[in-house]
């Protein structure tokens, strides 16, 4: 083989190499965030939006046969995320994802502490003053759950059973009680 | 052959290697993501915290976000008990002790695709421990799941409280059987 083959069947190997790990690195996040985009233009940032057949809550669905899902893409630049959840009697979870698709937290409705719950989202650390201001500030709840995300963005994705008309029905009914609002 | 030539060669070759080998190892056959039990198969890593970039793009290129590995374990697969490709023009037998788990679903679909039928353990009727459903595009006696239209179908089963599953050992858990029993 001769130097010149040799270096360019070397390049190839390279560039396979290069363009894999970008591949992997780049398109999948790049693929959410447009994704992302596409519920933020639909329903607003910090807003949550059941997932129906054509909207695009639904595209984050991987079960739509049997769970029933709710999406909210949160931005944190303005203040915290209040995330006031009611819980169904059947399976349920919340999950937040950061802007890459890695869970941050997650809860089910057996680990839930109550039937009706807060979950306030935090990018950094909060300031304790902050937390007390906001407990006695007017509808706020002192026994929230502060979940701290360590990103300024993200998405929120309720799931409850919804294998079957009732299920369906008390999922719906559940998440429509349920919202996603910014507190400055 | 010049420079020009060589440079332009080797740069796609290694531009459809590298994306071709990225897509692969992304996607639902790659051996090292994916956990066998008998022709069932499962993604142990789904929505682990520390899953592979590889299992992260799996669910991303899908434009799902997968649910925490906490929460379910799914298993699929494309074959019945005797190595034959699931087809819709067939009747299955689906045969399995009373899962454990706190909710389970049978389903039907084609990958990358919503399901087309879904049982939970809510609409299946047994008489003991073990629970037989048909899987047939025609309406069967007892316990039915539909497969209609489906070009190549895949059969999920997935089991809720996947952590208390887990932790008894997955080896030790009985995954139905799928018999065929007549083809029109």
């Amino acid at each position: 083989m001769n130097t010149s083959r040799a270096f360019w069947i070397m390049f190839g190997i390279l560039t396979a190499v290069a363009v894999h790990l970008a591949y992997i690195l780049f398109v999948p996040a790049s693929q959410l965030k447009d994704q992302t985009a596409r519920l933020i233009d639909e329903a607003g940032a910090n807003k949550l939006l059941i997932a129906e057949r054509g909207n695009a809550a639904m595209g984050f669905a991987e079960f739509p046969g049997e769970l029933v899902y709710a999406v909210c893409a949160f931005d944190l630049a303005s203040g915290p995320l209040v995330m006031r959840a009611q819980v169904p009697d059947q399976y349920w979870s919340i999950d937040i994802y950061g802007p890459r698709g890695d869970t941050v937290y997650t809860l089910n409705d057996q680990q839930a502490p109550r039937k009706q719950l807060s979950i306030e989202l935090h990018d950094a650390d909060p300031d304790p003053q902050a937390i007390v201001n906001a407990a006695n500030s007017t509808g706020r709840n002192m026994n929230a759950i502060t979940v701290l995300t360590g990103t300024r963005t993200g998405i929120v994705v309720l799931r409850s059973a919804g294998a079957g008309p009732v299920e369906q029905q008390t999922a719906i009914e559940a998440f429509k009680a349920s919202a996603c609002s910014v507190t400055p | 052959m010049n420079s020009t030539a060589r440079f332009a060669i080797s740069l796609l070759l290694g531009v459809v290697v590298g994306v071709g080998s990225a897509r692969y190892l992304a996607g639902p056959g790659n051996p090292l993501i994916r956990e066998t039990h008998g022709n069932w198969f499962t993604w142990p890593s789904a929505g682990h915290p520390d899953s592979s970039p590889y299992s992260q793009s799996k669910y991303l290129l899908a434009g799902v976000l997968p649910e925490h590995f906490s929460e379910t374990v799914t298993f699929f697969r494309r074959h019945d008990d005797d190595g034959g490709s699931l087809s819709a023009e067939c009747t299955y037998l689906v045969s399995m002790a009373r899962p454990a788990a706190r909710r389970w679903t049978l389903s039907v679909g084609e990958q990358g695709d919503m399901q087309t039928g879904v049982l939970s353990q809510n609409d299946v009727i047994a008489n003991d421990d073990r629970i037989e459903i048909r899987v047939s595009a025609h309406p069967q006696q007892g316990n039915w799941l539909a497969l209609n239209g489906l070009d190549a179908p895949f059969l999920y089963f997935r089991l809720y409280d996947a952590e208390t599953i887990l932790n008894q050992g997955s080896d030790r858990l009985e995954l139905p059987t799928v018999k065929q029993e007549t083809c029109s």
